[in-house]
C-alpha cells in the first residue's frame, strides 16, 4: 500500500486539488477529462488543448511505493532500491536499468522532461478511457528522446499515462507501436 | 565478436528470468490488485506493454537462432506460462 503520511503532504506541496487522499481532483480539466470519458462527446479543439497542457505540466505520482520483491536491492546513481522508493525514482530504475530504453546517467529530471516533451510532441495521439475504475488519458508520441539518452532497448514511441483522478503522471515508457499498447475498446481518440 | 556474443546470451537469460517472474506472477497479482491505490493499480495494468514487447523481443531471438539449448528451454516454459496466465492480464486490461 502507499505510504499513507506522504500522501497530503505531497499532493498539497505539488498543487494536486485533492482535498485528501483517495478523492478524485477537482482540478477543472481533470473533471472535464472524467466528463469526456462519462458523456462520450467530443471534445472541442480548446479543451483538446487544455488536456494536453493539463498533463505536460502535471506532477509525476508523489507517492512512496512499494518495490516488487525482484526489483529490491538494485542501485542506480548509489542509491538502491529497497522495499520502498518514490515513484518517481522507481519508475525511472525500471526504465534504465531493467528495460534499457534510457541510457545509464539519465535523472529523473531527464526522464520527466523526456515525458513532457513526448505530451507536448506533435503529431502526438491522444486518449482518454476508463480502465480498472481509473479515468486516464494517455499520448502516445514519436521517441524523440536525444541520442545521448537513449539506452539499447529503444523503442519509436513513448506512451504517456496521466490519472485523472489524481492529477499525477502515472507512468511513461517506450514501447514498439501503437498496437502493442493494449487501450481499451470504449477509448475516446481525442487527438 | 565473443564479448558481443556474451552480452547477448547474458541479456536474454536475464529477460527470459524477468518474463518468468512478471508472467508468473499474474495469479498472485490478481489476487490483491483491488486492494492497491488506484494509481498503483493503472500503472501495474499501463505498463504491461512493456513485457508484451520484451517477450516480442524474446520470440524473434529464438527464432534467430540465438538462444543456448538451456534458454531454449526455458523460453519453451515461458510460452507455457504465457498460455495460461494470458487471460488474467486481458481480464485486468478490459477491466
Amino acid at each position: 500500500m502507499y505510504g499513507a503520511s506522504s500522501n497530503s503532504q505531497a499532493y498539497l506541496g505539488r498543487g494536486v486539488t485533492n482535498e485528501r487522499p483517495g478523492a478524485p481532483s477537482r482540478h477543472p480539466v481533470d473533471q472535464l477529462i472524467r466528463e469526456l470519458i462519462d458523456s462520450r462527446r467530443a471534445a472541442t479543439p480548446d479543451e483538446v488543448a487544455r488536456i494536453v497542457e493539463r498533463m505536460a505540466v502535471a506532477p509525476f505520482d508523489p507517492e512512496i511505493v512499494p518495490v516488487r520483491l525482484k526489483d529490491r536491492g538494485i542501485v542506480y546513481q548509489q542509491r538502491a532500491l529497497t522495499n520502498r522508493a518514490s515513484s518517481l525514482f522507481y519508475h525511472l530504475v525500471k526504465r534504465v536499468i531493467v528495460e534499457q530504453q534510457w541510457s545509464e546517467g539519465t535523472t529523473e529530471s531527464d526522464y520527466l522532461h523526456d515525458i513532457r516533451d513526448a505530451i507536448r510532441n506533435q503529431p502526438a495521439r491522444l486518449v482518454v478511457y476508463r480502465r480498472h475504475g481509473g479515468a486516464v488519458a494517455a499520448v502516445c508520441a514519436p521517441n524523440t528522446v536525444v541520442a545521448l539518452r537513449r539506452g539499447p532497448e529503444e523503442h519509436p514511441w513513448i506512451f504517456v499515462i496521466y490519472s485523472a483522478d489524481r492529477g499525477v503522471i502515472v507512468s511513461g515508457y517506450q514501447v514498439s507501436s501503437l498496437n502493442t499498447v493494449s487501450i481499451p475498446e470504449d477509448r475516446q481518440w481525442l487527438l | 565478436m565473443a564479448l558481443v556474443s556474451h552480452d547477448r546470451e547474458k541479456r536474454i537469460g536475464e529477460r527470459l528470468d524477468r518474463l518468468l517472474c512478471e508472467w508468473g506472477s499474474l495469479p498472485a497479482i490478481a489476487a490483491e490488485i483491488d486492494d492497491w491505490d488506484i494509481v498503483r493499480q493503472l500503472d501495474f495494468i499501463e505498463e504491461w506493454p512493456i513485457q508484451e514487447d520484451a517477450l516480442a523481443d524474446i520470440a524473434r531471438h529464438a527464432a534467430a537462432g540465438a538462444l543456448t539449448t538451456t534458454q531454449l528451454g526455458r523460453y519453451e516454459e515461458l510460452k507455457r506460462v504465457v498460455a495460461r496466465n494470458r487471460p488474467i492480464i486481458q481480464r485486468l486490461q478490459n477491466s
